[in-house]
């Protein structure tokens, strides 16, 4: 079975920042809910998300609806640098905080690699939030409906199926057997590629009502008569999910099991899938599928029974999940540009070389009201000590230069990333890493997709010694990076 | 109009629209008598890049008819004339008759002259928009299921798609409420591996294939139209409004979420490079209101599939659960008149399976055609 840990756990670190995060006790000897050092749930402030989030900024949107979605959810990094998905509620979703608070810390309390897990949330006055471990490579829907350069292969698509039942098994388990609205947007891919089912979805919007969003001709029959969601009505969603699997498009589950019932599996099935799977192994999850979409809720299997129909179905289980999906695995790096390649060395004559050569020009677009404050003196004198610490930057006097620039971020009256890109450099000439991560941090708050933030970040993590947030830091800025030169190739 | 067939079409001389009488003469073959008939042109009740198509009475018979008179080609034979001589279907309009006539510049016009049906889809559905109200639904059940009769007729019998249904096209009597299919001005008999033009059927009702100019496409656009159609009544205003052709595939992807790359194969498999605005489906609780039956929303999301080959046929929409109410016995119209007839089949339900027969002629109308029947649709 597709067991693998993460070779790259990026929480695993003793440190300093993580002060008021707990290790995760050993509720569960469990193998399949091991999940190593993930913090256990806890309460955010808002302020913590919003610098997370670099104040909710549009860049770090990630739900699909995009803005416009009730509910957005974007993605951000906390302090101790954990990347994570928030997910913001709209205002009239959760009118009761108790009772937000109370299903939060239910669902907090779930941990397994099958789920996106659930570290925290956020009740402050109208605001609710709740925070999610992120997954960076995007959704079932995405990867099975509209792929970019391959279609999901079978031996994936059954990796898949089986992960959500174990993930639907260990829920059940642990008395969350309600699921809302199960359907391809709610599993998401982890840096290994391995699928995951979102915790989000286990959260039930007390007011809304509306448990599926879909549709109505693919929700569970008796959420049409009722309008509850009952356990069996989540092992219907399930059987949908086989359909998408097996089809590749959207198709009615009445009508499927018209087709089914005819023996008309070729209409059904993807023709991507040609020559990928025997009729017998078709025939199972057609079979399976079916069970599944029985009319009546009883006569739907359960999640164990899933479990242990789709284990013998497992192809290809020594392959890697990121294999089989053709993800780039984090341990596998493409090439960097010059500047990645000096933080990666941490070659900080380089690194300083080239800010000096980009200037201030990264800095344009931040907004800075200029035009009355321009004639104070006050402004004067901000202007006058970022000129100096530029000449000392130049002239590698970084003493000097920290001065200056902190003289020109204390003054308040303007921002500017690129000073807290250089103020960061200079503490890292100094060997004062802590600050220059904080400074990267900064920067990254205002400019939330430069890629030199990420990567000065990336330099700073390295001289602490934490050698695998670096890397991923280094990752996403030679990710922000290469986007940034596609964009501006566009132009 | 005993044979449609042997039917001459005979040339009128002059300008009929003076007067606005046109005499034209039938008969006179096989050993028949010959005889005149003059239609009084009316009004005119539609026009188009067709031509024009007026109510008329025939002074013989004081029989009300519609003429849809159309400027003939002399190179070519008329194909919607050709179409509408062979089709004989209760949810079909038929021609009772045609003839040709000329003007003074010398052009040619064909004269089609059909049964007069006086209300359209599109009437019935502004009469109740502008009442604020919606259709009852044993009238959408009772109009739909007539117009996939006659698509079921048309598409297997003739083998002719439609390509333009939208309810402009669909006549209504208010009376006993028979519906009919009317101009087969954009129909054609498709025929397999054989490119057609995309560029046909009214905006609001195209099927995405075409949008994306697909030319090998089957008598599903005719099922996406009619998918659209029953969205319109049940909804009372159209389901896909779109302002041009990219802005309708918008109005579409709204409602059904972006094809899957699968879909998108299916419709039209030179377009899988194409881009797509990733949306995700819009909730249809938010595009039907909460009381719709289950039934309606489970035979339109049939109906409108990205996918051509998975949009159920005419007859398995007949078939559908939504219209069981119309298979009752006993049932009658909110006036209390019987229903117009609804289960007298023909050679559309040749190809059909003893499970689909079955369930289409309800059991009492079994009861009443007697073993003959079943013999009959069971070979």
């Amino acid at each position: 079975m597709g067991l693998q840990c993460s070779k790259l756990t990026m929480c695993c670190w003793s440190s300093q920042f993580n002060a008021s995060v707990l290790e995760a006790p050993d509720v569960d000897n469990d193998e399949k809910s091991e999940v190593d050092c993930l913090p256990v749930f806890r309460e955010f402030t808002l302020e913590q998300l919003k610098n997370a989030t670099s104040g909710f900024a549009v860049e770090n949107i990630v739900s699909e609806h995009g803005e416009k979605a009730p509910n957005v959810v974007y993605k951000g990094k906390l302090e101790n640098q954990r990347r994570i998905a928030v997910k913001r509620f709209n205002r009239m979703a959760w009118p009761d905080a108790r009772q937000f608070l109370e299903e939060a810390r239910s669902v907090g309390l779930l941990r397994n690699n099958r789920l996106t897990n659930l570290l925290g949330c956020c009740c402050e006055g109208d605001e609710r939030l709740l925070v999610a471990e992120y997954m960076p490579n995007e959704t079932l829907a995405k990867h099975l409906f509209h792929w970019e350069t391959h279609p999901m292969k079978w031996a994936m698509r059954l990796r898949v199926v089986l992960h959500l039942a174990q993930a639907l098994e260990y829920c059940t388990s642990k008395g969350r057997a309600l699921y809302h609205d199960l359907n391809a947007y709610r599993i998401l891919f982890d840096e290994d590629g391995n699928p995951r089912l979102s915790t989000f979805g286990l959260m039930k919007n007390s007011r809304d009502g509306k448990s599926y969003s879909t549709n109505l001709a693919f929700t569970p029959p008796e959420y049409l008569r009722t309008g509850r969601v009952t356990p069996e009505s989540v092992i219907y969603s399930f059987g949908t999910l086989l359909l998408d699997l097996l089809s590749g498009k959207h198709i009615p589950p009445s009508h499927a099991l018209d087709l089914i019932r005819d023996r008309n599996l070729q209409m059904l099935t993807d023709s991507c899938l040609e020559g990928q799977f025997s009729d017998d192994d078709g025939t199972e999850l057609v079979r399976l599928a079916s069970r599944c979409l029985q009319y009546e809720p009883r006569e739907r299997p359960n999640p164990k029974s899933l479990v242990a129909a789709l284990t013998p179905l497992q192809k290809e289980t020594e392959a890697p999940s990121h294999v089989l999906m053709g993800i780039p695995h984090s341990a596998s790096f493409s090439p960097l540009s010059p500047l990645g390649e000096a933080c990666s060395r941490r070659d900080l004559t380089a690194i300083h070389e080239v800010l000096e050569k980009i200037s201030y020009k990264d800095d344009e677009g931040v907004t800075n009201e200029l035009s009355f404050q321009m004639w104070t003196d006050q402004m004067q004198e901000t202007l006058n000590s970022k000129k100096k610490g530029d000449v000392a930057f130049r002239q590698k006097d970084f003493r000097e230069a920290i001065e200056c620039y902190t003289q020109f971020i204390d003054g308040g009256t303007m921002v500017s990333p690129t000073v807290y890109a250089r103020r960061s450099l200079c503490y890292l000439m100094n060997e004062m890493a802590q600050e220059a991560l904080n400074d990267a941090m900064q920067a990254q708050v205002i400019s939330p997709v430069w890629h030199i933030a990420s990567y000065l970040q990336a330099a700073s993590l390295a001289a602490l010694g934490m050698e695998n947030e670096a890397q991923v830091a280094l990752k996403e800025g030679a990710t922000l990076e290469a986007k940034k030169n596609a964009t501006a190739g566009h132009k | 109009m005993a044979d449609d067939k042997e039917m001459p079409a005979a040339v009128v001389d002059g300008n009929e629209v003076t007067g606005h009488i046109i005499s034209t003469t039938i008969g006179g073959k096989n050993g028949e008598p010959k005889q005149t008939i003059s239609y009084m042109a009316e009004r005119v009740v539609g026009t188009g890049s067709f031509g024009i198509v007026f109510q008329a009475k025939c002074l013989e018979t004081g029989e009300t008819v519609a003429i849809k008179k159309v400027l003939q080609d002399r190179r070519y034979k008329n194909r919607e004339l050709q179409l509408m001589r062979v089709m004989d279907h209760p949810n079909v309009i038929s021609l009772k008759h045609c003839f040709f006539s000329t003007t003074s510049k010398n052009e040619l016009f064909l004269n089609l002259v059909m049964e007069y049906v006086p209300e359209s889809m599109y009437r019935v559905l502004k009469h109740y928009s502008s009442a604020n109200q919606r259709m009852p639904l044993i009238y959408v059940k009772l109009y739909m299921y007539q117009i996939f009769r006659g698509l079921a007729y048309i598409h297997t019998v003739p083998g002719v798609c439609h390509r333009d249904l939208k309810p402009q096209n669909l006549l209504v009597d208010p009376l006993t409420h028979q519906v009919k299919i009317c101009d087969f001005g954009s129909a054609k008999q498709l025929i397999n591996g054989e490119a057609n033009i995309a560029y046909i059927c009214s905006r609001f009702y195209r099927a995405p294939e075409l949008i994306f100019g697909a030319t090998e496409y089957t008598t599903s656009i005719d099922i996406w139209s009619a998918g659209c159609v029953l969205a319109e009544l049940l909804l009372g205003q159209p389901l896909f409004p779109g302002e041009n052709a990219v802005d309708q595939l918008v109005e579409i992807i709204k409602v059904l979420g972006t094809p899957t790359r699968e879909e998108i194969r299916c419709m039209n498999p030179n377009y899988t490079d194409f881009r797509f605005p990733q949306i995700k489906a819009h909730p249809w609780h938010k595009v039907f209101h909460k009381r719709m039956p289950p039934e309606a929303i489970d035979l339109a999301s049939r109906l409108l599939q990205y996918s051509p080959s998975l949009r159920c046929t005419a007859l398995e929409a007949c078939a559908h659960s939504f219209f069981d109410e119309l298979r009752e016995p006993n049932v009658r119209l909110p006036n209390n008149r019987p229903l117009p007839p609804l289960f007298n089949f023909k050679q559309e339900l040749a190809g059909a399976s003893p499970e689909l027969v079955n369930k289409l002629i309800p059991d009492h109308v079994k009861r009443q055609l007697g073993l003959n029947f079943l013999h009959h649709a069971g070979t």
